[in-house]
């Protein structure tokens, strides 16, 4: 049975021992006593340990026998045992948003402990806020909201096949949006995969041919996506297709897997100005379709276009790719004389040094060259290319006769990515990569709920390890349509329409994409989505109409606990 | 600017033939590819410390792999000194040396050096700006062997080279050094350590005073480096040049019996003890004080001051560095019919070179690994057989070494006459005052940049400080430590 | 329509960041989690570091909502202080003996108060702080630990060794402390189980040059992150082991142990040159005068943000970086200062550095149980210990047993981002498998 909040609050104070982690510094008894004396508290009591089976059991009892509708616990931080008290609380019928708690230890007993007298005044001060807070507690409801059980996967590539075929062998179903004619992303161009020399045409081929037969999966190549509305577990998706025509989808779950492309080095190195430059896009072009003629000298040169002034990043795959070209070459032409020049060779990890190994084996030279010292190209005789580089390892110049010169270039971000990004509403980062939530335990993740990421999209990687992304971004995307309903935030931002002017900066600021401006019958206005709000308070904040209030968290709330607290200083 | 060839390049006739050859005489050559440079054997080798103008193991190998047929014609080729210390740092256990001395073969014989002689003196003139024995030096690193039979091209013309070049030495004309300062300085030990200081001293005209306690200089340059791998004769002519300079030599003077160290302190205005680590340890096993029990040293003291020892027949070397192969070998040119060798852990975690190893056993020596001696078992007072218990390694110890554990009930008898004990020397330091401070084995705390030991104005370098290890180790500390007594001379203290 | 079986569970070996992930993913799902760890605590190695890189994050201020969450989430339940004893059976129907090792305290009773670990008089070294500090024989490894249960250590507690003490048991207000407690076995039964037990470092003494244990003042950068924590043996002052005092300049050595087909393993252990970078840093926040060398013979910075935080490090904080593998590290006998001869091999000289303090960054290494857990599991090896995937490109969490798959850093060094992402795998992976096999034997 649900207390009234309407009626004159009735306070009820448990305040917490902790063992000797609070009584041994603050003085409990004399805490509770003040806290009586507090307006609105009608009962107060201490445990030794509030939140074990026993205090819990006496914070029901309490609510019971005292009638109260407000409950307080001055104990340890809320971060462990608020959703235990709250739950308590709601067992006993009372909203669990009724309820609020007192940090008298981690914020008090634990960093005073060498002053017991102010510690005590210190949690009495704590207490007088936590009651005036309280008095003016509202319930809040959560609510449920369904999820679609469907997803969709923009980018065919290998990462976007993995994922969707994860997704549709647990019986979801996944629909894919390819730009291009025909699906494989860069695949497509690759001809063999390292550390293991698998065939990327079979590769490929094995993927699609996975999700052209899989039930759950529709295919829409040449699409795009157009627009997208709502959040997550209720987005609405219009597609456009290649023949013009848009479909809408209603999706759950958004998981871009767009991929990257490859940098063209125009004005270096003599690229597009000799003929025998390319890049190693271009020289797996030539290797698959066995148009690589015959030759003496092989020059690799990494970090071209990367590590540089405006584009500072590694593009992690190049020196691997340049090295297992090698390894192409050789087999091709055993008498090649391949010359890696390179700044930090990039062969981390347990598989790709033990693959430099077997590269330097087949005897391939690397030639560490420094930034500051660039190779230089000139025309040689019988068009060939006169490679001139500074070998800072041994402190010579070294000249070449290069057949071949190949760069290796960067990754980059497509083009149309911030036209996505805004459809979206998800962000890009440094260097134009889609952002992920937190880079170190949110990877797949973007801040936006619902919306995932995996593969070149995020950052430069290969397959092995775009696929292993996918399965990641596949299990992320996969939760909330496995369970089929969200429960949402209770504590959101609430705008009145009244007061807001439509000024947008709450779009602006929140990270979550939660408040958007739409357009009403009185205006523009801000409207929260309850469903992404994580009632972080940033737009409350931002207001300049002060139009927002954080439920839960109301100005009136926090002035009240101002106040309180300033009736102790004299 | 160099043009390009390549390393073994494919396709190149002359090259081609370069790997071949380099590949029948070292197996590691094969490695060598994997060299990432990390710059672990240059930082490592003594000397680059020495010489760090002319030489640098890592840049030479690297200059290898781009332009062989140049760097065959480079001086650096000839300047290793087959310590081995890069091969126990370098993270892939390369084993330069060999390399090196195989590349030495290569130019010679494939015509790649046309004229060694000059390049060989060429090498001379060099060592002899920085080392005070050239041909020691010279006959150390670049093993001519000994067997006239055996000899390859390149030994005949060293041996040519450095035999022209003794003559010439014992010819010389060599007058003293001027005494520019006032400071007398003294020096505990004649062996590398010490002759390098004195050498270094006197030319800077400090007027020198060596302390040596056997009757004849060179410390493990005479006494423990066998007569086959360096002509005491060549010793003797360096020696007498650095006598010539104005260092003074007093043999047969025993600091702490016919001198105290605290006269020496007040005589003289700093010490430099290079009194090497000549004391055998023992086994501590039953029956080691058995009339045919030999301590490695011992031999090899014996054989090298000419007093012709007589191993029995069957020998049995106990140990597994340097002094164990040296004494194995020089047993058996002393006449025995079988040399064994027995080591407690397993051939990679054998202190000994790796060249000498493969030497001993070219010569028919047999290393047995993974066992030691728990008994030594005599007949009417000589030794007749070992009692012996095989190991296994388990875990690291403290030196990183996988540690010996013996397999209980494995023991077997060995049937031989002679025992050569050669598990490890350490330094005799009982003439030292209090203040001097040592550590747990016995060598003697230095700082490592100034080699000043823990009492002012006394110095301490090479095997006494370091443990057991090579000559061209002593010979950097010996130079570090003259410049240090320099330094602290005209600064008053370091 | 997702097909899941009435009681589909899902057995987690390992309760650092990747088997925390993985369990959250699962029990968020719905699936029942056990989440089986050997130690009193879940956390793994990244609770021990001070900051992540390249955000330089609190590591356990950004780690502990996660475990508090796994503790809390009805789905999940945690079996620490336990370890695997035996697997039988197939993918669907995998029957795991569980041994839970007794704590001697109740884990119904104990509310983590900490009185007794203040009262117990037995001191050791820690485990948690890399025996740089001390526990109790009552403990609990570190401030955040979850769950916040005292454990006492049998081999150490004076009651135990000697049948003397008893002092928690009469402190303990909650009667928590049960000195009866004998070691539980339990079975459960899940449907696919998913392994993420993490690594060791390598014991540096295997590269004796470099002189660690011999000297005081070299440390290993996990002893480091001890050092730098504030819930560390020094309250976060990175002070020498010798003498106490903050160093004016300290050097990082990379790859100690690694890349090499000589001493320790022929891998690259692909997060160091980043954690030196961010320990560089670290001092220097600290102290902004000192000077901080890194020796390094390849940079490996390619993750997102990794190059940019390099270029911070040198540009905004002065952090020289040298290129050489030291050839040798001394000890001056009178400061315990380190010298370290290096050839800096871009301009080809071998030179002395001075240093207060040597940072060693070790390989990482496979746990030694990884051995029995395979053996257990019957999951393959690979040449070096790391658990072997079936295809390190197309099934880079599966094994070679249906329904067991692997993840994080037992399988091979990396860094948390990949670690976390191939959690998420895994439990992908695990629930595609479990969907299968239930929908085949619907059939």
């Amino acid at each position: 049975m649900e207390r009234m909040s309407d009626e004159t609050p009735r306070i009820g104070v448990f305040i917490c021992h902790c063992g000797i982690n609070i009584g041994g510094v603050v003085n409990v008894p004399e805490v509770v006593e003040y806290a009586k004396t507090l307006p609105n508290v009608v009962y107060g009591e201490e445990n030794l340990y509030t939140c074990s089976s026993e205090g819990l059991s006496k914070i029901k009892e309490g609510i019971q026998k005292h009638n109260l509708n407000r409950v307080i616990v001055a104990s340890c931080t809320p971060r462990t045992h608020e959703p235990l008290f709250r739950a308590t609380c709601e067992e006993a019928g009372l909203n669990k948003y009724l309820f609020e708690m007192a940090n008298i230890r981690d914020q008090c007993s634990w960093v005073h402990m060498g002053d017991h007298e102010a510690a005590t005044e210190k949690a009495k001060d704590l207490m007088r806020m936590a009651v005036a807070k309280a008095g003016l507690l509202r319930p809040q409801e959560e609510t449920e909201i369904d999820v679609a059980p469907s997803a969709l996967v923009i980018g065919g590539g290998v990462a976007g096949m993995t994922a969707a075929l994860c997704l549709a062998n647990q019986g979801l179903s996944v629909h894919i949006v390819e730009k291009e004619h025909e699906m494989g992303g860069m695949l497509r161009y690759l001809h063999r995969l390292y550390p293991t020399m698998q065939n990327a045409p079979e590769v490929m081929d094995q993927l699609v041919n996975a999700v052209n037969s899989n039930k759950n999966i529709e295919i829409l190549t040449s699409s795009v996506v157009k627009e997208v509305k709502g959040f997550i577990g209720n987005f609405e998706v219009t597609v456009q297709k290649g023949n013009g025509k848009t479909v809408n989808l209603g999706i759950g779950t958004i998981i871009v897997a767009t991929g990257a492309t490859n940098f063209e080095p125009f004005g270096m190195y003599g690229y597009k100005e000799y003929d025998n430059v390319i890049t190693q896009l271009q020289l797996e072009q030539l290797l698959k379709s066995e148009r690589l003629q015959n030759m003496k000298n092989v020059v690799m040169i990494q970090c071209v276009g990367s590590r540089q002034e405006g584009r500072s990043y590694c593009s992690r795959i190049c020196c691997m790719t340049a090295l297992k070209n090698s390894v192409l070459i050789k087999e091709l032409y055993p008498d090649a004389d391949i010359y890696v020049l390179y700044r930090d060779l990039q062969t981390y990890g347990k598989e790709y040094e033990e693959y430099y190994r077997e590269v330097q084996k087949k005897d391939v030279e690397f030639i560490k060259y420094l930034p500051e010292k660039p190779p230089e190209i000139s025309p040689g005789q019988n068009g060939k290319l006169n490679v001139n580089v500074y070998h800072s390892l041994i402190g010579e110049q070294v000249e070449i006769m290069a057949d071949l010169v190949v760069l290796s270039t960067p990754l980059i971000q497509h083009e149309d990515a911030k036209d996505l990004s805004q459809k979206l509403k998800v962000p890009l980062g440094p260097n134009r990569f889609f952002l992920e939530a937190h880079v170190k335990l949110r990877p797949v993740d973007f801040a936006t709920d619902g919306i995932y990421v995996c593969g070149c999209a995020h950052w430069p990687v290969d397959v092995g390890e775009s696929i292993s992304q996918a399965y990641g971004a596949a299990s992320r995307a996969s939760i909330p349509m496995a369970i089929k309903k969200l429960r949402t935030e209770a504590i959101t931002a609430v705008v009145d329409e009244d007061i807001c002017s439509g000024c947008g900066l709450c779009e602006l600021t929140c990270p979550f994409k939660a408040i958007l401006i739409e357009e009403t019958e009185k205006g523009r206005k801000a409207k929260v989505i309850a469903a992404s709000c994580k009632g972080c308070g940033a737009c409350g904040a931002g207001c300049p109409q002060m139009a927002i209030t954080m439920q839960h968290f109301t100005d009136e709330q926090l002035l009240a606990q101002v106040i309180a607290l300033a009736e102790a200083i004299p | 600017m160099s043009s390009k060839i390549g390393r073994f390049p494919s396709g190149n006739p002359r090259t081609i033939k370069i790997q071949k050859e380099l590949s029948k005489r070292s197996l590691d050559a094969e490695k060598l590819v994997y060299c990432y440079e990390c710059g672990t054997c240059t930082a490592a080798c003594p000397v680059v410390k020495v010489f760090p103008r002319h030489y640098n193991p890592r840049v030479f190998f690297e200059k290898a792999s781009l332009d062989l047929e140049k760097v065959l014609t480079e001086a650096g080729l000839w300047l290793c000194a087959i310590c081995y210390r890069c091969h126990k740092r370098c993270p892939h256990g390369l084993k330069l040396p060999e390399i090196f001395l195989s590349l030495r073969e290569v130019a010679v014989e494939q015509g790649y050096l046309p004229d060694v002689p000059s390049k060989l003196e060429e090498i001379l003139t060099i060592l002899r700006e920085e080392f005070p024995f050239p041909l020691v030096y010279s006959w150390l690193c670049l093993r001519p062997c000994e067997e006239e039979s055996k000899r390859s091209k390149l030994d005949n013309l060293v041996l040519d080279v450095l035999q022209r070049s003794l003559a010439d030495y014992k010819k010389k004309e060599v007058a003293p050094l001027p005494k520019v300062h006032r400071e007398k300085l003294a020096i505990i030990g004649s062996g590398p350590a010490g002759l390098t200081a004195a050498w270094e001293l006197v030319r800077m005209g400090f007027q020198v005073t060596i302390f040596e306690a056997l009757p004849e200089p060179g410390g493990m340059l005479r006494v423990g480096i066998p007569e086959y791998r360096l002509p005491k004769e060549v010793l003797d002519v360096e020696i007498e040049y650095i006598r010539d300079l104005g260092v003074e030599i007093r043999t047969n003077t025993t600091i702490g019996k016919d001198l105290t160290f605290n006269s020496l302190l007040k005589e003289y205005k700093a010490i430099f003890i290079a009194t090497g680590a000549h004391r055998s340890r023992t086994l501590h096993v039953e029956g080691e004080d058995i009339e045919g029990v030999v301590h490695a040293l011992d031999l090899l003291h014996q054989a090298n001051l000419q007093k012709r020892p007589r191993p029995g027949e069957k020998v049995g070397v106990v140990g597994g560095g340097n002094t164990a192969m040296d004494a194995a070998r020089t047993a058996l040119r002393l006449g025995a019919k079988e040399v064994n060798i027995l080591y407690r852990r397993s051939r990679e975690e054998m202190p000994a070179n790796p060249l000498e190893v493969e030497e001993a056993e070219r010569d028919g020596i047999k290393i047995h690994f993974l066992l030691t001696p728990r008994k030594i078992l005599g007949k009417n007072k000589q030794v007749v057989a070992m009692e012996c218990i095989r190991m296994r390694l388990g875990p690291p110890d403290e030196s990183g070494r996988r540690r010996p554990i013996p397999i209980e009930g494995s023991e077997f008898t060995i049937e031989l006459d002679t025992t050569i004990l050669a598990i490890g020397e350490s330094p005799d330091v009982s003439f030292l005052p209090e203040e001097v401070e040592l550590t747990e084995q016995n060598t003697i705390v230095v700082d490592p940049l100034t080699l000043e030991t823990s009492m002012s104005g006394v110095f301490a370098g090479g095997d006494v400080v370091s443990g057991p290890a090579t000559v061209i180790e002593a010979i950097a500390a010996g130079k570090t430590a003259a410049l240090s007594i320099d330094r602290y001379l005209r600064e008053g203290g370091v | 329509m997702i097909l899941l079986t009435e009681d589909s569970s899902v057995l987690v070996i390992g309760g650092g960041v990747a088997g925390i992930q993985a369990s959250l993913d699962l029990a968020d799902r719905g699936f029942r989690v056990y989440l089986v760890e050997e130690t009193p605590s879940i956390g793994g190695r990244m609770a021990q570091l001070d900051k992540t890189f390249p955000t330089l994050d609190c590591s356990i201020c950004i780690l502990a909502p996660k475990m508090i969450e796994c503790f809390r989430h009805p789905n999940i339940t945690l079996l620490t202080y336990s370890e695997v004893k035996d697997v039988s059976g197939s993918v669907g129907k995998f029957a795991v003996k569980i041994i839970r090792k007794p704590r001697f305290v109740d884990e119904t009773k104990c509310t983590g108060c900490g009185t007794c670990t203040q009262k117990c008089p037995v001191v050791e070294p820690s485990e948690f702080d890399v025996l740089l500090g001390d526990r109790k024989a009552i403990y609990m490894p570190f401030p955040q630990a979850v769950p916040r249960i005292a454990t006492i250590d049998k081999d150490n507690c004076l009651y135990f060794t000697r049948a003397v003490c008893k002092i928690c048991q009469k402190l303990c207000q909650a009667d928590a402390v049960d000195f009866e407690q004998k070691p539980q076995e339990i079975t459960l039964n899940v449907s696919a189980i998913i392994v993420a037990t993490g690594f060791d470092l390598l014991n540096p003494s295997v590269i004796n040059e470099y002189g660690y244990q011999r000297y005081k003042n070299v440390i290993t950068s996990l002893e480091f992150e001890r050092l730098a924590n504030a819930s560390g043996p020094t309250g976060g002052h990175v002070t020498r082991l010798s003498d106490g005092r903050i160093p004016d300049k300290v050097a990082f050595i990379q790859c100690v142990g690694s890349r090499g087909l000589g001493r320790g393993v022929s891998y690259c252990s692909s997060a160091c040159c980043m954690y030196a970078t961010k320990e560089a840093i670290l001092i220097k926040e600290h102290e902004p005068d000192s000077e901080v060398f890194i020796f390094y013979i390849d940079l490996r910075a390619s993750g997102k943000g990794f190059q940019d935080f390099i270029d911070r490090a040198k540009e905004n904080w002065g952090i020289q970086y040298i290129r050489g593998r030291p050839g040798e590290i001394l000890e001056d006998p009178r400061t315990k200062d380190l010298i370290i001869f290096c050839e800096h091999t871009v301009s080809r000289e071998v030179r002395e550095l001075r240093v207060d303090m040597v940072v060693l960054c070790p390989a990482f290494v496979p746990k030694e149980s990884n051995k029995k857990l395979s053996e257990n599991l019957k999951i393959r090896l690979d040449e070096y210990g790391f658990f072997k995937n079936e295809d390190s490109m197309l099934a880079p969490v599966d094994t070679n047993v249906p329904g067991v798959f692997i993840c994080g850093c037992c399988q091979g060094p990396k860094d948390i981002p990949e670690s976390v992402a191939e959690a998420s795998g895994a439990a992908a992976r695990a629930v595609e498998v479990i969907a299968l096999t239930a929908r085949k034997e619907a059939q």
